[in-house]
């Protein structure tokens, strides 16, 4: 850009037009004078200055109309326009301010006032193109980023779905021999493929896990609901625990005075259910783990409540991030991914269109509490074909 | 009920799916593309067919339609094998006519019993 700029000048008297020019000449300036407001607007339209100075009284076109039509005009609507007069009168300037202007310069003019009022607009207009300039180039590397970050989630989506096809053969060849279809296992047979079997079952819930965080988070956040009774879906999470509540010997209740038939995704529900019921058993020692439910009109709430370690008060803003873990002692035991309860509270909020709340007194227990719509509308649909 | 009809492109799941089937007492004929277990199941009128919806060849979808809209074939019960997490092909596959479905995983202790279940259902 020109260090000083070119100034269009736009004044039907000469006199006051050659000062004006003589003045921004002397300055540094480059002028273009022009007498005539028609050919003004030729000239501003067909090469914009950087800045133009304008009479008011002119006669064809004023200088507020010509300002208005510049203002209206792409190429010159971000060209500042200071007006030129000799009017007073507070409602002209009004005017000329409607009209598109910045500012007014009046007649009999001082040299070191139009100097000042030029250079400052100037300098104005030069760092508002100069912030636009920034604000477009940061939406265009946001934009950017944003891409690849979706592009990331769909590559771990996909790369984890081929994770599976060998992982299922793991699991399935593990579960055959384990039922002794295939002959009989000592003790220490046993032993290895049960180890075998629960690890190849923790690797599969760990890759499902990040296929559904990535998925999400690529945007593919597809719903289908169905519809289904409550009871029969919380009986089936609470399936999950039995085994490990018993061997740790803790009671399992439920308390609901109604049962809802909901329209949502089972699946997902499900899901989280089975989540929040693991924590519960994976951090409670000694009492139980209850689940309340309750019918809202709308909208249902189902309530997990343990009597196990609870959470701090200044963890609780960390549950629902990714791979945090409270406590390193936790960590050993718990031997999740730590990306439980930010997949359950994604899929409460993107799938379920619900919410998810805790509280927790340290060594009394938690609660976590999910609240989500009785029925939800299904979103387009998307298969394991539609995977790059 | 004691012919089972697997169609699966994979090796490591046909072999497994077999043994556990064998065990349940069903003989087994195996198909490892869409195109072939179309043939078989005109071919051979199995008792019920096991469709991977993950195929090589076509989609599993496209080969319930094809057994569907087939007279021979029409009323054979199709299971079909699924994907955990995958809602929506699921509820496509028993819009397209299904008899119903299992995950994969496979739990080898359950399968036969969820085959028979689904089985029972539609005589």
């Amino acid at each position: 850009m020109d260090p000083k700029g070119e100034i269009l000048v736009v004044d039907d008297t000469p006199e006051s037009l050659k000062l004006l020019v003589d003045l921004l000449m002397d300055e540094g300036y480059r002028v273009r004078p022009t007498m005539d407001p028609k050919l003004a607007l030729e000239s501003a339209l067909s090469n914009p200055p950087e800045l133009i100075l304008l009479d008011v009284r002119m006669p064809g076109m004023d200088g507020f109309e010509l300002c208005q039509r510049l203002k209206q005009a792409t190429c010159t609507e971000q060209v500042p326009i200071i007006f030129v007069s000799a009017l007073q009168e507070l409602h002209e300037r009004v005017r000329g301010f409607e009209a598109g202007g910045v500012d007014f310069i009046t007649k009999p003019i001082q040299r070191e006032e139009v100097l000042a009022r030029v250079s400052a607009q100037l300098e104005l207009s030069r760092m508002r193109q100069s912030l636009e300039k920034r604000s477009q180039e940061l939406a265009a590397a946001n934009q950017k980023l944003q891409d690849l970050d979706k592009l990331k989630s769909m590559f771990i989506a996909s790369v984890s779905h081929e994770l599976r096809t060998p992982l299922n053969a793991i699991i399935s060849f593990s579960g055959i021999l384990l039922r002794e279809i295939l002959g009989g296992l000592n003790e220490r047979q046993r032993d290895s493929l049960e180890r075998i079997d629960r690890a190849g079952k923790h690797l599969f819930s760990l890759i499902t896990d990040v296929i559904d965080i990535s998925k999400i988070e690529a945007g593919r956040s597809d719903v289908y609901p169905e519809t289904f009774a409550l009871q029969e879906l919380v009986d089936e999470a609470l399936n999950t625990i039995h085994p490990q509540a018993e061997t740790k010997g803790l009671t399992v209740t439920v308390s609901a005075v109604t049962w809802p038939v909901l329209h949502t995704d089972r699946r997902r529900l499900l899901q989280c259910l089975v989540n929040l019921l693991g924590n519960a058993v994976k951090f409670t020692e000694k009492g139980g783990v209850t689940v309340l439910v309750s019918d809202t009109g709308e909208a249902v709430a189902v309530a997990v409540r343990d009597t196990g370690i609870g959470i701090a008060e200044g963890d609780r803003s960390k549950l629902f991030k990714a791979f945090e873990r409270l406590d390193s002692h936790l960590r050993v035991k718990a031997g999740g991914t730590g990306l439980g309860l930010y997949l359950t509270r994604k899929l409460v909020t993107d799938f379920l269109h619900g919410e998810i709340s805790v509280m927790s007194s340290p060594g009394e227990g938690s609660t976590f509490c999910l609240t989500v719509p009785k029925v939800i509308e299904s979103t387009t649909s998307f298969s394991e074909g539609d995977l790059p | 009920m004691n012919t089972a009809l697997m169609i699966e492109d994979n090796e490591d799941n046909r072999v497994s799916m077999a043994i556990l089937l064998e065990s349940g007492g069903y003989q087994v004929i195996e198909a490892e593309t869409g195109d072939a277990g179309y043939q078989k199941a005109v071919a051979e009128q199995p008792d019920f067919i096991l469709l991977d919806i993950q195929l090589s060849d076509m989609n599993g979808i496209e080969v319930l339609k094809r057994l569907r809209a087939d007279t021979r074939t029409r009323r054979i019960p199709v299971i079909a094998v699924t994907s955990y997490a995958m809602s929506g092909d699921r509820q496509r596959f028993l819009a397209a006519g299904c008899n119903g479905y299992i995950e994969k995983p496979i739990d080898p202790l359950r399968v036969i019993s969820q085959i028979r279940t689904i089985l029972e259902k539609k005589p």
